[in-house]
Parts: C-alpha cells; sequence; structure tokens
C-alpha cells in the first residue's frame, strides 16, 4: 500500500522532466512544470499524513525509512520546489525573450531541476546513511550544472568552487561514515544493515565512544560545508547569488538543510552512543561562528543576492544554535525555523530576482525607489525584509526566540547573549539596504543605460510572492495542527535520550508546559487538534 | 609470513609511493596513468585481503573497482585533457621538488604518529601499514589539492584523496555494504564527467584553467 504511494512520490519529478523534453512550447513548459509540482506537493502530503498515522515507516526492504523528521523535510522540498517551479515561468520566458538563451537551454533547465528534486527527496527518504552520503553528492553534482547555467566567467567559477569544495567536504563525511561503520562491525553488529539508520539507533549504546566521538567530527565537518557552515561556507555566496533565481531559493531554502539533516541523522547516533554534550556542543560553537561571520559580511554588502546569501549563512547558523543548545524548545524552534527561512528566503530571492531583472543591476546602490516603479514587488521587498531580519509579527521573529528561550533555559548565558548580539547587528543591517533599495527616488540612468518603465514583470513572478508571503505571515501567529504535530514529533526525535534522562523530570523544560505558561498562548487557541495529540508527546 | 601477506605488504609501498610521485609530477597525462597504478595497487591489496580470508564476492567487486577506476575514469579524464590541449607547464604554489619532499615529510610524520591511536585491524593477516598508507594518501591529495593552480590537477588530488578512504575503508572495514558500494562508484564516475565538463567549459570561459587567472576570485566578501 504504502509501497505505490512512495513509487507515485517520486515518479511525479521524473515523469515531469520527461514531459519538458517533449513539450515544444516553451511557455507550456513552465505551466506543465508548474502542475507537477503542485501534485508532488499533495503526494507528499498525502505521504506526511501517513507517517503520522504510524511515527515510521520502513518500505523497499529496509531502502526506504520514513519518520517525521524525513515529513518534515519532504514537505520544506516539496513546496519550495512547488513555489520554484512557479516562479520559473516568468523568470525563465522573461530570460528566452531577452535571448539569453534558447529552448534547449531552457528544456535543460527543467531536466535539472527536476533531477535536483528528486535526489532531494532521495536524501531524506533513504534509510541508509551510507545512500544519504550517495545522494547529498549526486545533489551537488546535478545542482552544480544549475549554478553555472548562465555559463559565463563568474558563474562557472562559482560552480567549479562550489563541486569542489562540496565534493573535498563530503569526502571528509566518508571518512566519518567508514569509522562509524567500523565501531559497528567492531562491535559484533550485523554488516548488512550496519548503516541503516533505524537499525543503529537500536546498536548505538554499544558503539566504541571514541570512534563516535572522531565520526561525529568528520560529519560535522562533511555534511557541514554542504550546509554551508562556516567556516566551510565560501562555496554559499557565490554558488547562491550567480544562479539563476529560483535556483537560488532552491539552494538556500533546502539544500543547505539537507546537509543539516545529515547532520541530524549522525548526531542523533552519537548521542545514544555518548550522551549529547559532546555534539551539541560542536555544533553550537560552528553555528556561532557562522552568525559571527556573516554579520560584516552583511554590513558591508553592495551585492544584492550576496546579501541574501550571507543571510543564508546567518540562518543556517540560527539553526544550528537552536540545534546546539539541545533543548526541546530550542530544537522546535530550530526546525521551525527551518521552514520559515525556507519561505522568506524564496520570498526574498524572487523578490530581489523580480527588481534585479527591472533596475538591470544587481548592484544595491543602482536600485532606488523600487515601491515606486513595482508597487507590488517593492512592498513585498520590505515586508519581507522586515521578516527577513526577525521583526515580531512574522514567522522567523517566533522561531528564533524559541531558540533564544532554549538557549537561556539552557543556561548557555554567554552564547545566548552573543546569539542576541549578532541578531541586532543583522537587523540593522538589513533593514538598513532594504530601505535603501525600497525607499527614494528612482534614478533612471543605471549602469546599463537602459530607460527603465513602471509596472511589474510578469504575472507568475507576482503569483508566486503570495504563497511564501501568505505563509510567512500566517506562521507568525498560528501554526495549522498537523504541521505542530510534525515538528514536535521530528523534535521528539532528535531529543529521543534527553527525554529519558531529565527532561521529564524537569517541568521547565518541558515545551508543552513551557509552550502553554509562556512563550505563545495563541498558538495553542490556533491549533488545539495539534496540541491535544501533543499531549506527553515530547 | 604468507606469500601473499608479503605481495600485498609489497603493493602498500607501491601505492604510497605513487602518491608522493604524484605530488612532485609535472605532466597531467602521466598523474592521470600514475592514478590508475595506484587504483591497481589498492585492488591487489583488496584482491590478497580477500583470498587471505577465503571471501569468494571480493572477486566480483575487485572486478568493478577495476572497471571504474583503471578503464572508466583514466578514459574520461584523459578524453578531457585532450580536449583541453593543455598538458605542461603545471603550475604549482610551492615547487614541485619542494611539495615531493613536504609529502615524504608527513608520510613519515603519520607512520610514526599512527600506530599509537590504536584502530585495530579488521584483518589481522594484513601486512602493517595500510592504516598509516591511506591516511597519507588523503593528505597527500589534500596537498595537491591546495597546492595545484591547475583545475584538472585538482581533480586528480580529489582522486587520490578518494583512494586514501578506499585504502582506508579496506583496512578498517573491509567491505562497505553492496549498495552503497555500488553508488559510491556511480558518484565517481558522474563526478568525473561533470567535473570534466566544467574543467572544459572553465576553459572555453576564460581561456585558461589556471584557477588563479579568476579575477572574480580576488573579489572580497
Amino acid at each position: 500500500m504504502i509501497h505505490k504511494e512512495i513509487i507515485f512520490f517520486l515518479s511525479v519529478p521524473v515523469l515531469a522532466a520527461l514531459s519538458s523534453l517533449i513539450i515544444k512550447d516553451k511557455k507550456k513548459i513552465g505551466k506543465v512544470q508548474s502542475i507537477c509540482m503542485i501534485v508532488l506537493f499533495f503526494l507528499g502530503l498525502n505521504l506526511i499524513r501517513e507517517i503520522l498515522k504510524s511515527t515510521n515507516i520502513v518500505a523497499f526492504n529496509n531502502f526506504i525509512y520514513l519518520d517525521a523528521l524525513s515529513g518534515l523535510m519532504i514537505f520544506l522540498i516539496s513546496l519550495v520546489g512547488t513555489i520554484a517551479s512557479i516562479y520559473s515561468i516568468g523568470y525563465m520566458t522573461n530570460e528566452v525573450e531577452e535571448k539569453i538563451h534558447n529552448i534547449w537551454k531552457l528544456k535543460g533547465y527543467y531536466v535539472l531541476f527536476n533531477i535536483f528534486i528528486l535526489t532531494m527527496l532521495l536524501t531524506v527518504m533513504v534509510n541508509s546513511i551510507g545512500i544519504i552520503w550517495i545522494a547529498i553528492e549526486l545533489t551537488t553534482l546535478v545542482s552544480a550544472f544549475l549554478v553555472g547555467y548562465y555559463n559565463k566567467e563568474a558563474p562557472v567559477e562559482a560552480s567549479w568552487k562550489y563541486i569542489i569544495l562540496c565534493t573535498v567536504g563530503i569526502a571528509f563525511a566518508m571518512i566519518g561514515i567508514v569509522l562509524g561503520y567500523y565501531a559497528v562491525t567492531h562491535t559484533g553488529g550485523t554488516k548488512e544493515l550496519g548503516l541503516n539508520w533505524n537499525y543503529l539507533t537500536t546498536i548505538a549504546p554499544e558503539l566504541d565512544p571514541d570512534l563516535m566521538k572522531i565520526a561525529f567530527v568528520f560529519i560535522l565537518i562533511g555534511f557541514g560545508t554542504k550546509a554551508g557552515l562556516a567556516p566551510m561556507h565560501s562555496w554559499l555566496p557565490d554558488a547562491h547569488s550567480e544562479a539563476p533565481t529560483p535556483v537560488s531559493a532552491l539552494l538556500s531554502g533546502v539544500l543547505i538543510k539537507c546537509g543539516i539533516y545529515g547532520i541530524i541523522r549522525f548526531a542523533v547516533i552519537t548521542n545514544l552512543a555518548i550522551g549529547s554534550l559532546f555534539t551539541s556542543k560542536l555544533i553550537l560553537v560552528f553555528g556561532l561562528i557562522s552568525l559571527g561571520i556573516s554579520v560584516p559580511f552583511i554590513l558591508i554588502q553592495k551585492h544584492i543576492k550576496r546579501l541574501l546569501a550571507y543571510s543564508s549563512l546567518e540562518h543556517i547558523g540560527i539553526i544550528a544554535c537552536g540545534l546546539g543548545f539541545a533543548n526541546p524548545i530550542s530544537v522546535f524552534g530550530a526546525l521551525f525555523h527551518m521552514i520559515n527561512h525556507a519561505m522568506v528566503k524564496s520570498l526574498m530571492f524572487f523578490t530581489a530576482g523580480n527588481i534585479s531583472l527591472k533596475f538591470h543591476s544587481k548592484d544595491m546602490e543602482h536600485i532606488k525607489g523600487a515601491i515606486q516603479l513595482m508597487p507590488v514587488s517593492g512592498i513585498v521587498l520590505l515586508v519581507g525584509g522586515l521578516a527577513l531580519a526577525g521583526s515580531p509579527p512574522f514567522s522567523i521573529f517566533l522561531s528564533e526566540f524559541y531558540i533564544l528561550c532554549g538557549g537561556f533555559e539552557g543556561n548557555h548565558w554567554f552564547a545566548s547573549a552573543l546569539f542576541v548580539l549578532f541578531l541586532v547587528i543583522v537587523f540593522g543591517g538589513l533593514t538598513h539596504h532594504l530601505l535603501q533599495m525600497a525607499l527614494g527616488e528612482p534614478n533612471n540612468l543605471s549602469n546599463n543605460k537602459i530607460k527603465i518603465s513602471k509596472g511589474e514583470i510578469g504575472r507568475s513572478s507576482i503569483l508566486s510572492l503570495v504563497i511564501p508571503l501568505l505563509m510567512v505571515c500566517l506562521l507568525g501567529v498560528w501554526i495549522p495542527g498537523p504541521l505542530f504535530k510534525l515538528i514536535t514529533e521530528a523534535t521528539k526525535i532528535i531529543t529521543l535520550d534527553r527525554t529519558n534522562s531529565y527532561a521529564f523530570t524537569n517541568h521547565r523544560i518541558h515545551p508543552q508546559v513551557y509552550i502553554k505558561n509562556s512563550v505563545n498562548p495563541i498558538l495553542l487557541e490556533g491549533s488545539a487538534d495539534g496540541s491535544s495529540s501533543l499531549s506527553g508527546a515530547i | 609470513m604468507s606469500s601473499l601477506e608479503q605481495l600485498s605488504g609489497y603493493a602498500i609501498g607501491v601505492v604510497l609511493v605513487v602518491s608522493i610521485l604524484m605530488s612532485g609530477c609535472h605532466r597531467l597525462e602521466t598523474m592521470v596513468r600514475l592514478f590508475v597504478i595506484q587504483s591497481f595497487g589498492l585492488i591487489l591489496i583488496l584482491l590478497f585481503a580477500g583470498l587471505i580470508n577465503n571471501n569468494s564476492g571480493t572477486i566480483t567487486f575487485c572486478a568493478i573497482t577495476f572497471l571504474a577506476k583503471c578503464i572508466l575514469i583514466p578514459i574520461i579524464l584523459l578524453k578531457v585533457l585532450e580536449n583541453i590541449h593543455i598538458n605542461r607547464q603545471i603550475e604549482t604554489y610551492v615547487g614541485l621538488p619542494t611539495s615531493m619532499l613536504i609529502c615524504c615529510i608527513l608520510t613519515a610524520f603519520i607512520f610514526e604518529a599512527i600506530p599509537n591511536i590504536g584502530i585495530e585491524k579488521e584483518i589481522h593477516v594484513l601486512s602493517s601499514g595500510l592504516l598509516s598508507s591511506s591516511i597519507s594518501m588523503i593528505i597527500i591529495g589534500l596537498f595537491i589539492m591546495m597546492t595545484r593552480k591547475k583545475a584538472f590537477a585538482q581533480i586528480l588530488g580529489l582522486y587520490v584523496m578518494e583512494n586514501g578512504i578506499f585504502a582506508l575503508t579496506i583496512n578498517t572495514i573491509f567491505e562497505m555494504p553492496h549498495i552503497v558500494e555500488m553508488g559510491i562508484f556511480l558518484d565517481l564516475l558522474i563526478g568525473a564527467l561533470v567535473m570534466g565538463v566544467w574543467v572544459y567549459r572553465i576553459k572555453q570561459s576564460f581561456e585558461t584553467i589556471n584557477v588563479e587567472d579568476n579575477e572574480e576570485a580576488k573579489r572580497i566578501g
């Protein structure tokens, strides 16, 4: 039964890739792609419903393993994929009309786009850590073509840097996996099952602690490169800024989270073997370094897409901090932040893409008075910018607040103080840059000396802004019940050993009590069905 | 000491010497050939280990490894090299004799340090030194990647590193689960193709595959 659903789900991107090869009309290609992605999204929701019904699903002879954490990632990938494909319609036809590339490049784009989605889905759905590694490496190889899509000097160089850095990084992760597998065979584990995640969780307490420590360090460096954690982040700003805009949204919204997903999967096993102190401290340090490094670059940035890329670095740092505080409430915040960041960052990349297409420039100095020229995109730039910076009514504020609460609850005073400090500086920097672009008088003499007319780029470019904008505003005040349940279940997976040890005895850390008493009464009111099933969830 | 064991000891020696030679090699084509010798040496070690342990599945695995690393990947790499018409004048940040010397010192240091770590060998009949050699190869691969300016040489550095991980796998766990093993080879092959394409594109876009000449690379932030 579930086999069929998984096959249907995974065949959608394959069919979409094939359809883009067959269809000849360039306008139809984009529309068919969007429909395919919407179908993918709903099939994904169906799959998530099945996951929530039965906590975890093992299928295809232990090849596929689905639990709430994979469900969350499936939700993210299919949602951002849908939004990006809707945006692609307008963006790509615009590119074709401006003679940047021909119809075959368009077809190539859609084929790669779908394979990219497929490899990311594979990453989060497979059981074996070895195959997670393979899938993540495949995402690098496929998306490199998307990053270097324009085939000019800067994109080619960005994608070369991306391939080499991520491949070397992931080679380190391989060393970690080899060492982890060695620990398994050394304790007499079954060889063929030895890398399967569900099997590893059962034998994890017997694994050699020293070996697991070394293995985790390698995994953190390896998958951390893919996740864009500083100081292994140097591919990230180049790749994000040179890729076509929909691809930037995918890279920033979901790809770097696939790296985090790999780290989480291995960290859970390491936690079971040696306790969570070691892994959480390491992740926290990397998170704070990422946050700290992003700050000066955001302040001095001149290039609009690089600004957003460095903001991705900041947000991956925030997620890592949330995981590093290793507190149910902060882990909840980190997972929630993954969704929020994906939404806000897609929104911002699309708006920035619209604006830079209009102004024929990615240089923020040339972009002035966006609100006057493009009423919708300009206002969305302002609203999205506030949301991105973490201003209160929006969802990013909520997840950052959860993470911070978790930090204080766990008595990480110094780290929490640094966290707040960096966030405040980034807030200032981002709002400064975005206000400058949105307000003011537009100067018609941009660097290309092209007359800029008033108006939007196209209908689909506006339409694709609607979904993320709605999500950003909505999630700030209300989390739908099933989504809330999904995140809490995923939190439960990550903090598994802690719930058994002391989280239950210490009522202050119990997130449900915590959320009910202090953090967000609105949240629970809105999600009555989710919270009822939450009883004793964490 | 059986003769197979002795032979695998020689093979480890050859693999290590080839790695150091690669760090001092000045022709890209020769580097590809040395990579083939290195991979072949590793396959022999794997074969001997399989024979000593009476593991029949190893032979198929060796055949697949041979197909991937000694035939397909070198063919792809040589094809790329033919297309970009660049062979000689390897430019490095460190002189070739110096880099060879540095690699020798690194290897000696690793051979001195590793036995103290205390990772026991899975297959006790294999002659010692494979663990140290594998880590030396990983480090030499990284060194080649860091010091060479040519994009193509960086790919070879990556493959030396990968061979090091392969050696580490033989030494510690002997074999990964087969499906993972197959996937890794698939990744390596696709990797060779993709990186080959990119080397070609760099050549087209910049008229050189010298990474340092890219002005964009010097951009800050």
